[in-house]
């Protein structure tokens, strides 16, 4: 009780109230810009949390990614494009709806269904957080060595479909995570003479090239033609009492779809994106009018919104109980943690009391940041995509050098950046799971400390399987690894097949 | 199925620059594993994955699409993102030798004027690189100021 006093006091400071009121802004303005995405605008908040308390840091970064999600709403619903790829379902509702003539309703929903996504996940979050981390305590380094490999197998396996793409990527990963000093003897590993390589690559400045820099580039690769106006004099009113009253009458779809994301959100590598996607899947099969779906049903914006503002909730349970992260945001979140020398896992929760909580109460306070700042600034975030990407692109770049530059005050980091930059532009084009590389690069080290750990107090190999918990999980890694192989076979055929047809028609 | 071919013999040749490289790492192996142990297992793992890629891309069909225009376009825009990464490295060159105020604000009006699609007069170009020095002054000030991140200085400030 004493600590939730305390991070109650922590999290009610005035500063650290409009560091969540500048990330909610900040995410909805990427979130509302078709190409910026939400992991590149928390990868740009990065070098803005060094200089900060780790709660103060945190909170920023909350802010910016349920502004985000939020935000991509905007333009699913009013251009017919996702702002963010975890809007991508929304469009498919929501974007009828604008047609029909009620942008406002449409808006509306979205919003309040995002709210009550991120409460249900809270909720979610607040209770199993702390249970998990409670069980998990008792891991030694054959279960967290087993639990990292089965986190970056279901990231590999649940990415972008292609199996063998999204186990290379995880490992090219875990094999950057290995340059500089052995964690254990402390030998150089692949550091070709250079002192700034002794200390491996820094993190972050992977982060923010894999997930920012990359990405931005590939922006310039659109043509004008890709880009959409509005209508600024469109009519966004919808009353709040109408509102309230089209989710109470679907509060059985706001519950399940909140459940879907919460529980997609927590597998490692799921996602938002796959959370929207899935819990509209579901609402549609649900419903007793799914043909309807397509033509506007307030449903399939409910599904598509509360899941993945839920899906937030849940990525953050692996990510505070066991150290690994949900989400490529989770990944951040924990590189930001570790910053200030914080290690999110089972004893984060004993060690961390006050920012634990406090990052539970940073989730809901910017819930609720997002619901205000969204409904009363809307007019102006429509017009934030208006500016075109040839002012942002320059100083995006600019500030992602500097967010590299201010981890270490050095230009070897803005190296870094660039050279993982390339490679990601490289995986993106060749289809490789971004998300799997960037968990290999966290997940690498602690994995190889803890396999040697647990070889170095007893070689006994069989260890691994015969403690219960490790063999629980190497046992999941096998059955995650054995469906993703059965799934891409079926795939395969069916392409086989499909091919085949084409041949004889 | 070719690009996969491609990506495979390149991550062959990866895994094998590396094993090579992880031959001169001078490892004592005081208990349990050998600090080469790691990288060469993952690299193995990886050179066994890219074996399977590499034999599956020519078994496996993929998927044929009809190119877009805007696919199209795309790829003649290409040659942008390499030029950009290409100046990034020149940038980063010169901040060493004329400081981070004038480096970045070169670097952003070059890259704004590569990549501006619209034919504008000059003098709109004019107020948008001057918006684009008062960005890089402001931003400057930002992070000495406020953050205390003390940028590269060069030549002249």
């Amino acid at each position: 009780m004493e600590n939730l006093l305390l991070s109650i006091e922590a999290i009610l400071q005035w500063d650290t109230l409009l560091l969540m009121v500048v990330g909610v802004i900040a995410g909805i303005v990427f979130g509302c810009i078709p190409g910026f995405t939400i992991t590149m605008a928390v990868a740009l908040t990065l070098p803005f949390s060094f200089s900060l308390e780790p709660l103060q840091g945190i909170s920023l970064m909350m802010g910016v990614w349920l502004g985000g999600a939020s935000g991509g709403l905007i333009s699913a619903c009013l251009l017919g494009i996702p702002g963010t790829p975890s809007a991508m379902a929304t469009t498919f509702d929501g974007y009828p709806m604008v047609k029909n003539g009620e942008p406002g309703r449409a808006l509306s929903l979205g919003l309040w269904a995002s709210f009550a996504g991120s409460l249900i996940g809270g909720i979610i979050l607040v209770l199993a957080a702390p249970l998990l981390s409670s069980w998990a305590i008792k891991f030694g380094p054959w279960e967290f060595f087993s639990l990292m490999v089965f986190g970056l197998s279901a990231i590999a396996t649940l990415g972008n479909g292609n199996l063998i793409k999204g186990l290379i990527a995880g490992l090219l990963g875990v094999f950057i995570g290995t340059f500089g000093l052995d964690p254990v003897g402390g030998a150089q590993r692949f550091t070709f003479g250079l002192t700034d390589l002794l200390s491996g690559f820094n993190y972050l400045p992977i982060l923010i090239g894999i997930f920012a820099f990359s990405q931005l580039l590939s922006e310039v690769t659109k043509s004008s033609a890709d880009k959409f106006t509005l209508d600024k004099n469109i009519n966004l009113h919808y009353p709040i009492s109408k509102v309230i009253k089209d989710l109470a009458t679907s509060w059985v779809s706001v519950i399940r779809s909140s459940l879907v994301g919460t529980f997609v959100g927590a597998l490692p590598g799921a996602g938002s994106s796959i959370a929207n996607i899935l819990s509209y899947d579901i609402e549609k099969k649900m419903s007793k009018h799914s043909k309807l779906f397509g033509t506007g049903r307030k449903e399939g914006i409910i599904a598509a919104e509360a899941a993945n503002n839920s899906s937030e909730g849940g990525a953050l349970i692996p990510t505070l109980a066991l150290g690994i992260p949900g989400s490529a945001v989770t990944v951040m979140m924990m590189g930001a943690l570790l910053v200030h020398g914080i290690q999110p896992g089972p004893y984060f929760l004993v060690s961390e009391p006050v920012l634990a909580y406090g990052i539970f109460l940073a989730f809901f306070i910017s819930a609720i940041f997002m619901l205000l700042i969204q409904a009363f600034g809307i007019r102006l975030f429509l017009r934030i995509t208006d500016i075109p990407m040839h002012y942002l692109l320059p100083v995006v770049l600019i500030l992602c050098a500097l967010g590299s530059f201010a981890v270490n005050n050095r230009v070897f980091d803005i190296w870094v950046l660039l050279i993982f930059g390339v490679v990601g532009y490289f995986l993106k084009k060749f289809n490789f799971t971004l998300a799997a590389f960037v968990l290999g690069v966290i997940l690498g080290p602690m994995t190889e400390v803890n396999l040697r750990r647990a070889i170095s107090t007893d070689a006994d190999l069989t260890l691994f399987f015969t403690r219960p918990i490790s063999g629980v999980l190497l046992g999941l890694t096998i059955a995650s690894l054995i469906y993703a192989v059965v799934s891409e076979i079926r795939n395969e055929r069916k392409l086989q097949s499909e091919s085949s047809n084409s041949i004889k028609g | 199925m070719a690009n996969n071919r491609l990506v495979s013999i390149g991550l062959l040749l990866f895994c094998g620059f590396f094993y090579y490289q992880s031959t001169l790492i001078e490892s004592k192996e005081l208990s349990g594993l050998p600090a080469t142990f790691f990288p060469r297992l993952i690299l193995g793992i990886i050179a066994f994955l890219s074996v399977i890629m590499l034999i599956k891309s020519f078994f496996v069909p993929t998927k044929v699409t009809k190119k877009s225009d805007s696919t199209e376009g795309k790829s003649k825009k290409e040659w942008i993102v390499w030029v950009l990464f290409g100046l990034f490295a020149i940038y980063l060159v010169l901040i060493d030798v004329v400081g981070f105020i004038t480096s970045s604000f070169l670097y952003m009006a070059t890259v704004y004027l590569l990549i501006v699609q619209q034919k504008k007069s000059w003098k709109k170009h004019l107020v948008a690189i001057g918006g684009l020095l008062a960005i890089t002054l402001g931003i400057t000030l930002f992070f000495q100021g406020v953050l205390h991140v003390y940028l590269p200085k060069g030549l002249f400030f």
